[in-house]
């Protein structure tokens, strides 16, 4: 009985700990540490978007690979001079990848595009967490560049989706801030604004008649 | 029985080891790339600023919205509520636990989406999984609702529909949130004036003469 018992406990005790040694071991597949990544993400700037100033539907530069990331019959359709077609379901299949981190760690730039421009964002995120640090978004995505975009138009601004349109502070002063005071006069005045307009027409169609 | 015990005693502790190590995993666990990628393809990650609107108005306490812009950016302006956690931040222990809460919908924003699905692929990363992203930020937000384009007269019943909600979110949105009501009349107000306006005018002119 006693035998059994210890022999039982200590099983366990084994099973354990390899569970628990297996679960914290396992060999990450993520090259850079959280913190690098998300000062990465806050930094986003030259190391995330395609140079400016180069225009991908005239020439492919040297030492740059331009990868299509949306579907095959998107890609047979339409696509960017010189660009390959790797769906997103196919980036980390051992070929492609490899080929990839080989390309980057030669020096050259993979850049990739999706439908718009924030859609390469993600795969390009996740790559260079990888080790892919030649990964780069192209600016303006398919759309943009179908549309008829020219390279000067993005040489003012890196890259579009992240600068702000609306001119938030004039919009505060609209707004009124915070003070109770001052939105109070904004919601007296916004029901005047809304009220004459039917009475001004109705005025108008009793004049008509 | 005494030597089973014995054995016992340090078998427990080492369980306890172990089960100290499984409760940090959660914060340092790390899903596998591959699965990323799958969550990638996947569109159900977005949220549009439409909903966001109806989900603010209807207050829906499982809304958790998180600005990611720098706090220089937030103090401007933001949406309501929103939770300021500047990118380079997110994983920090105090903010953690705002992922942790557990709100279903914890929806992450910037000026566009591409710092957001990058900030959402980190949190995915960790094992968070009602993250969504704010399609196009708050530009669209700012296009959509403060700014929502004018249907063509032509346009289905459909479209002045939306842009009738639009137009009310918008005000509802800046600065008369206290009375919801008196909005309600507004948006009805509007919504006739707004498609039938130029039609009345013209039968007007020929009443007149």
């Amino acid at each position: 009985m006693n035998k059994k018992n210890i022999i039982v406990v200590t099983a366990i005790v084994v099973v354990v700990i390899a569970i628990a040694l297996i679960g914290q071991k396992g060999s990450s597949p993520y090259v850079m540490s959280d913190q690098e990544s998300l000062d990465y993400v806050a930094a986003l700037n030259e190391g995330y978007v395609f140079p400016k100033g180069v225009n991908p539907l005239k020439q492919t530069t040297e030492g740059v690979v331009i990868v299509d990331l949306r579907d095959i019959n998107q890609y047979s359709r339409q696509h960017l001079m010189g660009a390959v077609n790797v769906p997103v379901e196919d980036v980390l299949k051992p070929e492609i990848f490899d080929q990839m981190n080989d390309f980057s760690k030669d020096g050259r730039l993979v850049v990739f595009y999706g439908e718009d421009e924030s859609s390469a964002a993600p795969v390009v995120y996740l790559l260079k967490q990888m080790g892919v640090s030649g990964a780069r978004a192209l600016v303006g995505g398919f759309s943009f560049w179908q549309a008829g975009g020219n390279a000067d138009s993005l040489k003012t601004v890196g890259f579009t989706t992240e600068v702000p349109i609306g001119d938030y502070a004039k919009l505060m002063t609209i707004r009124g801030g915070s003070d109770s005071t001052q939105s109070a006069t904004t919601v007296v005045s916004k029901p005047k604004k809304v009220a004459p307009k039917p009475v001004a027409k109705k005025a108008a169609a009793e004049g008509g008649c | 029985m005494n030597k089973g015990f014995y054995y016992l005693a340090p078998a427990i502790f080492v369980i306890a080891l172990v089960a100290a190590f499984i409760k940090v995993k959660p914060y340092h666990y790390e899903q596998k790339p591959e699965q990323l990628v799958i969550d990638i393809m996947q569109p159900s990650r977005f949220i549009t600023a439409d909903e966001v609107a109806k989900l603010l108005i209807d207050k829906d306490p499982s809304l958790l919205l998180i600005d990611i812009r720098p706090t220089t950016e937030y103090n401007l302006f933001s949406l309501d509520n929103a939770v300021n956690i500047p990118s380079d931040s997110l994983l920090s222990p105090d903010n953690i636990e705002y992922f942790k809460a557990g709100h279903n919908k914890v929806v992450l924003f910037g000026n566009g989406d591409v710092r957001s699905q990058m900030a959402w692929l980190e949190l995915k990363k960790h094992g968070f999984n009602q993250v969504f992203v704010l399609r196009g930020g708050l530009n669209s937000w700012f296009t959509q609702i403060i700014n929502p384009p004018v249907p063509m007269p032509y346009s289905p019943q459909a479209e002045f529909n939306q842009y009738s909600f639009r137009k009310a979110a918008g005000n509802f949105f800046s600065g008369a949130a206290e009375v919801p009501i008196a909005q309600d009349g507004a948006k009805k107000a509007e919504k006739k004036s707004v498609a039938p306006r130029p039609v009345k005018k013209e039968a007007a002119a020929e009443g007149g003469c």
